[in-house]
């Protein structure tokens, strides 16, 4: 018996030594960054990480234009951590951890999430008493995906509006007038069957748009004046208007002018129209699709078409500071100058004086200034809700997906989507 | 002191391995235990909701399909890898040439990147340019659409695991070289047929390396994700228990309910592994058993040991 006893308090003294010198290891917690601000007397720059998901060549260019505010501040020095893939993943394990960055990049639909978990900063008093932060000069659209219950929690530093962008040269020659930028969805259904070509064996060789779960539902809900969930979460997605929009939508999808969402998916959709195999593609206004294609045809882009209204999603990110940052104020100070520097990169900006830079920026999307200036004005983004993500996955498997592929009339699929929305937000 | 040392050196020398089992392993064990009976998020301090979880999760749709999907998995893609990687075993074990070359053939899909075979296996199960259906056409067949159409997700999984059966061959063939060659030459006398070797020989000799693979096989089907998250299919079809899981935890901050299925997952496995453990007494034979019976049997002439079967 003694010599057991031995033996395992030899063991436990050998653990002991080890766990002293894990924990010798383990660093503080409560936030990413360092460096004294206390007081007001800081002798040195605050220590900021920011995380991204740029990678490669935008990684690069986001280095530049931070090296340049680093040089600039007095308060403090930002260290990009980019993170290009399973960016929510590392992000929510960082912020369990309280290692969190002390500034974010996220995307409209984690905004509610992550504010009701109280892992963001409220910055509504600090933006609205700031002179260099002008929120009037937001679109609605993207700073409402900012806000939740009254606060604001970041500030977007781009909104990529919806576009059609069209393969000019399979236009004329199908005989099909080039958009006028007022196309109603009946308008481009009648295009859409003009420019999806059968060859004599009946297979498809060119389709006329591509609709696999790209652009969102909401495009046709909101053009007939539906919604998903309005913003106190009230469930309208099986709404007369809504049921309007999915009906419309699936009038598109049962002429048979999208290849199939696994051909869609296999092949890339963007692919489809880069390779000359698709007429019609919706995609945000600020992709480089004019530079890929670059000689093979010419690239053309219009608004979407319109229901009972020009509406039209919009892809949107802000930038949004960790409520476990240790230097609140050397934070704000850089969330602002930084999303004020992002407004200058080739980013199409959630700002209404924002434009002047994207023809030099993105000189391929000079043509198409006037577009993407009108599409910005009735852009949006969702009546993002706590449990968005879960919800966009609903609406995936009981109603888009059904819908593509002819499982489901509207009506049915409307409803389902609803059932399913109710169980997830209990309301 | 030195004396003492020396006496518990092995405990010593074991101890960082059972620091590291404690830490990393048991504390997390015990912690995701709690974990399965909260409401955690992973961000906010977890609220206790006593079996709240695992209510919540036999009312659940999503969840019952992914275990109903990932058991149907599991029934099939096992023994059926088992008797891929067998059959596959047993001919690269002949002596014929270029065997080497075969070997190495068909134990590629094991060293290439599980994403990139879910790449792959997406294109070749395309409904319209994939190219299983492009043979298929060849030979007058108008194939279905593999991943589109949710009767054909789960056959389409089985067959993907079926192609990498050759993943599996390693054992096989290792445990094939400890087969006594004196007992194929007496079945040999006896005029026993390679069908019967097969059946009466090496499938029984086989057996220890079967049963690890079951349980493998087992641990494995159940814990399938990487080629189920990246093909997906038909909708919800394509969604395994622990892809589900996985959106549980870390797209819907349900982390709780997340770490509540990963307990029933561990449960799963562990009545199937311990049904299998308790069965094997009935049907896996070790080689020892051989040895033993071989010094009782003082009389027992060469190559009798086939008899044990």
């Amino acid at each position: 018996m003694k010599k057991i006893w031995r033996k395992i308090t030899a063991v436990f003294i050998t653990a002991a030594i080890a766990a002293g010198s894990i924990s010798g290891c383990a660093s503080s917690t409560g936030g990413a960054s360092t460096g004294s601000t206390t007081s007001g007397q800081s002798t040195e720059k605050a220590k900021l990480t920011v995380s991204t998901w740029a990678g490669a060549d935008e990684l690069k260019q986001m280095q530049a234009i931070v090296d340049k505010l680093n040089a600039n501040s007095k308060d403090y020095t930002l260290t990009i951590q980019s993170i290009p893939a399973n960016y929510y993943t590392k992000i929510q394990a960082m912020i369990s951890a309280k290692q969190a960055p002390d500034l974010m990049w996220l995307s409209q639909e984690y905004i509610p999430m992550y504010a009701k978990l109280g892992v963001l900063m409220d910055i509504k008093d600090k933006a609205t008493q700031d002179s260099k932060v002008n929120l009037n000069n937001y679109f609605d659209g993207p700073l409402n995906t900012a806000k939740y219950k009254d606060k604001l929690y970041g500030l977007p530093w781009i909104s990529q509006p919806v576009v059609m962008y069209y393969n000019e040269d399979l236009l004329k020659s199908a005989g099909v007038d080039l958009p006028s930028g007022n196309w109603s969805w009946e308008d481009f259904r009648t295009a859409a069957k003009k420019l999806t070509k059968v060859d004599s064996s009946g297979k498809i060789t060119q389709w006329g748009t591509v609709i696999d779960g790209w652009p969102p539902v909401q495009t046709w809900i909101w053009a007939y004046g539906g919604e998903t969930v309005d913003k106190d979460g009230k469930i309208l997605i099986d709404s007369r208007e809504s049921i309007k929009g999915l009906t419309e939508l699936n009038k598109i999808l049962r002429d048979n002018v999208s290849p199939t969402q696994e051909q869609a998916q296999n092949m890339g959709d963007a692919d489809l129209f880069k390779t000359g195999k698709v007429a019609m593609f919706f995609g945000g206004a600020g992709d480089d699709l004019e530079k890929q294609v670059g000689n093979k045809f010419k690239v053309g882009m219009a608004e979407i078409p319109h229901g009972d209204k020009k509406v039209t999603f919009s892809w949107i990110a802000s930038t949004v500071i960790s409520s476990q940052t240790k230097n609140p104020d050397a934070a704000y100070e850089a969330l602002v100058d930084l999303t004020n520097a992002t407004f200058q990169w080739k980013v199409v900006p959630p700002i209404q004086d924002g434009f002047d830079m994207i023809p030099k920026n993105m000189p391929e999307k000079e043509y198409a200034l006037d577009v993407i200036k009108k599409s910005s004005q009735y852009a949006r983004g969702f009546n993002n809700q706590e449990k968005e993500t879960e919800i966009d996955t609903a609406i995936g498997d009981e109603l888009y997906t059904p819908l593509i592929n002819g499982k489901k009339t509207p009506e049915q699929a409307a409803k389902d989507a609803a059932a399913k929305i109710k169980t997830i937000t209990g309301k | 002191m030195k004396k003492a040392l020396s006496r518990n050196a092995g405990f010593f020398f074991v101890a960082p391995w059972v620091i590291g089992f404690i830490v990393f392993t048991v504390i997390p064990l015990f912690q995701a235990l709690y974990l399965g009976f909260t409401d955690s998020n992973s961000i906010t301090a977890p609220n206790f909701v006593g079996f709240q979880n695992y209510i919540d999760l036999f009312h659940d749709e999503d969840f019952l399909s992914s275990l109903s999907l990932t058991v149907w998995y599991a029934i099939f893609a096992v023994p059926l890898g088992i008797a891929a990687s067998l059959s596959l075993a047993a001919l690269l074990n002949c002596k014929i040439r270029g065997v080497y070359l075969f070997r190495t053939i068909l134990y590629l899909p094991a060293v290439v990147s599980g994403v990139s075979i879910a790449l792959l296996w997406r294109w070749i199960l395309d409904k319209d340019m994939g190219l299983l259906n492009m043979l298929l056409a060849r030979i007058g067949i108008q194939g279905p659409g593999w991943l589109s159409n949710p009767n054909w997700v789960l056959p389409s999984y089985i067959l993907i695991a079926l192609w990498g059966a050759g993943g599996g061959i390693l054992t096989y063939l290792a445990g094939l070289q400890d087969v006594p060659r004196s007992l194929y030459e007496a079945a040999d006398l006896d005029g026993a047929g390679w069908f019967e070797k097969f059946v009466k020989i090496t499938v029984p000799m086989l057996t220890p390396v079967i049963f690890y693979n079951l349980i493998m096989g087992i641990v494995g089907a159940f814990r399938k994700f990487s080629d189920a998250y990246i093909i997906g299919g038909a909708g919800n079809q394509g969604r395994f228990y622990m892809v589900y899981l996985y959106q549980n935890a870390f797209n819907y901050f349900k982390m709780g309910y997340a770490t509540a299925m990963a307990w029933i997952l561990f449960l799963i496995i562990l009545v199937l592994s311990l049904l299998v453990f308790k069965s094997s007494n009935l049907w896996v034979f070790y080689n020892a058993e051989i040895e033993k019976g071989k010094k009782k049997s003082k009389r027992a002439p060469h190559g009798k040991e086939g008899g044990l079967y």
